[in-house]
């Protein structure tokens, strides 16, 4: 297990400040107007999310606050600058639609996602207390992203060439509220392994709500994410492809799918913190591979699975050998009459290059059944990073920046940035 | 004599890259450039949230080359341009 920077399991803030508010204030009243309306910015930002913070710093909230129940979404609309949270235009009390479809998208998406949740897993909103989730929509001028916050939804338009408006997918909503799922419980770190597991379980409750929605099978799922909000000028399926990883898109411009599916072709990269929504083709192939074993529905077995290790046994520096050997152990605890559906994760896992097949000699050390941690998978936990092993004495801010030339370079071709 | 900026992250985790002369930077870039080059980025824990982009700027001058990892809510919009090309 290696330092990602911040523990969340030992108190961190999955929700940290990226630069103290008196730098912000600082940044602010620079005198360059970008830097200063940026910090300005993030300063209002940061000053609204002080009470908020303390709620968080446990990752949800106290025990003895009361759990609300029910639906509560809120719209917000940005019209396109990108002031948080921007002006309400829809709340639960409103029945009637909107006139904006961007608007009632961003909210019929939550909604469908809340009772998914609430529906299949008994939970009230992220963080199981009621949070209200809040969304704000026409986020920048055709801005090609949907991000999480740390304390709600954002939602760009697009630039009509590559990316349509990000509201309009099931799977992109529900992937983002994922990410709050994920901050209240196991608030996995955003780097590297833990980072990619981050990625990779709102990738999996994504396509889980959208093939809820459809009423869809293991068999009849795309397994696609973003495959709604392609615009007509990119060449591919969708942005990833959890059941054929580094498959989805071949675009003479943004160049071929990256995505690994297999630890064998583990993509060591400083870009995207480490690389989390590369690699989380890795962990979201396991996924695939130990629902279609299961069969059915990937919600009532598999997605039971996941949900368990993610809400209930994963912390913060958790790296996929952990991930798997935790999902086989939920798996044998939540269907002890059925253990061929432990051993069908353990194989999903072995199968993506995380687990292997044990000889007999070796089920001393076994996690998994007739599965222990492949090799390659046990040496990256023991030896890892490039970056931030060995402890440094502090620099100061522009000797560190300076000194910040590029790092080594990955062992797989599929790294190679464009 | 050029910077480079290579935008990562996002939800789609689709990496952007582009280039440009320091000759051929607007005053605005000029600015942000050098301020970035003065005071360098602040010491950052993460980035708040998750799916939000991360900005690379790489320098390449008569002193060498310098490379800087910016946050999205830091990165100057004029330079962050640069990543996704005219």
């Amino acid at each position: 297990m290696h330092s990602t920077g911040f523990d969340a399991s030992r108190g961190g803030c999955p929700c940290c400040f990226i630069v103290p508010p008196h730098m912000l204030q600082r940044l602010a009243t620079s005198g360059d107007p970008a830097l200063a309306e940026t910090a300005g910015r993030t300063l209002r930002l940061t000053q609204s999310l002080v009470a908020f913070r303390a709620q968080l710093s446990t990752g949800a909230p106290s025990p003895a606050a009361a759990k609300r129940e029910g639906r509560r979404r809120q719209v917000f609309d940005c019209q396109g600058t990108t002031d948080l949270p921007g002006d309400p235009v829809r709340s639960e009390t409103d029945t009637n639609p909107n006139r904006d479809r961007t608007v009632n998208e961003a909210f019929d998406n939550a909604g469908t996602t809340w009772d998914f949740y609430n529906k299949i897993f008994g939970r009230e909103s992220v963080d199981d207390h009621g949070k209200t989730l809040v969304s704000s929509v026409h986020y920048g001028e055709k801005y090609d992203n949907a991000f999480w916050n740390g304390q709600q939804m954002v939602y760009g338009d697009g630039d009509g060439v590559i990316f349509r408006r990000f509201t309009t997918a099931l799977d992109v909503i529900a992937h983002e509220l994922t990410h709050g799922v994920t901050q209240f419980t196991a608030q996995l770190a955003y780097q590297d392994q833990s980072g990619a597991l981050n990625e990779s379980m709102s990738d999996v409750f994504g396509s889980m709500v959208k093939q809820w929605a459809l009423g869809q099978s293991v068999d009849q799922a795309d397994w696609l994410i973003g495959a709604a909000i392609m615009a007509p000028g990119f060449k591919g399926r969708a942005l990833r492809d959890m059941a054929n990883p580094g498959t989805a898109y071949d675009d003479p411009r943004l160049g071929k799918d990256p995505q690994p599916g297999d630890m064998k072709d583990y993509v060591q990269t400083d870009a995207d913190n480490g690389g989390v929504h590369t690699n989380s083709g890795i962990p979201s192939r396991a996924f695939v591979l130990a629902a279609k074993a299961i069969g059915g529905n990937s919600w009532e077995k598999a997605g039971k699975i996941w949900y368990v290790t993610l809400t209930e046994r994963l912390t913060g520096t958790a790296d996929f050998a952990k991930c798997a050997a935790e999902s086989v152990s939920v798996a044998r605890d939540l269907f002890p009459e059925d253990s061929s559906i432990a051993a069908k994760v353990a194989k999903a896992w072995a199968d993506v290059g995380v687990l292997e097949e044990a000889a007999s000699t070796a089920l001393l050390a076994n996690i998994a059944g007739a599965y222990v941690i492949a090799p390659r998978v046990r040496e990256m936990a023991a030896a890892p990073p490039l970056r931030k092993t060995k402890k440094k004495k502090p620099v100061p801010p522009r000797a560190k920046a300076a000194r910040g030339t590029p790092k080594k370079k990955a062992k797989s071709s599929r790294s190679k940035t464009r | 004599m050029k910077v480079i900026v290579e935008r990562s992250g996002g939800f789609a985790g689709i990496i952007r890259r582009g280039e440009k002369d320091l000759s051929a930077l607007s005053p605005e870039q000029q600015t942000a450039l050098q301020k970035l080059l003065e005071k360098g980025v602040p010491p950052a824990a993460t980035q708040m949230g998750a799916d939000r982009f991360t900005y690379k700027v790489e320098v390449h001058d008569e002193r060498g080359s310098r490379s800087f990892i910016v946050p999205e809510a830091l990165m100057p919009a004029s330079l962050a341009g640069i990543a996704t090309g005219p």
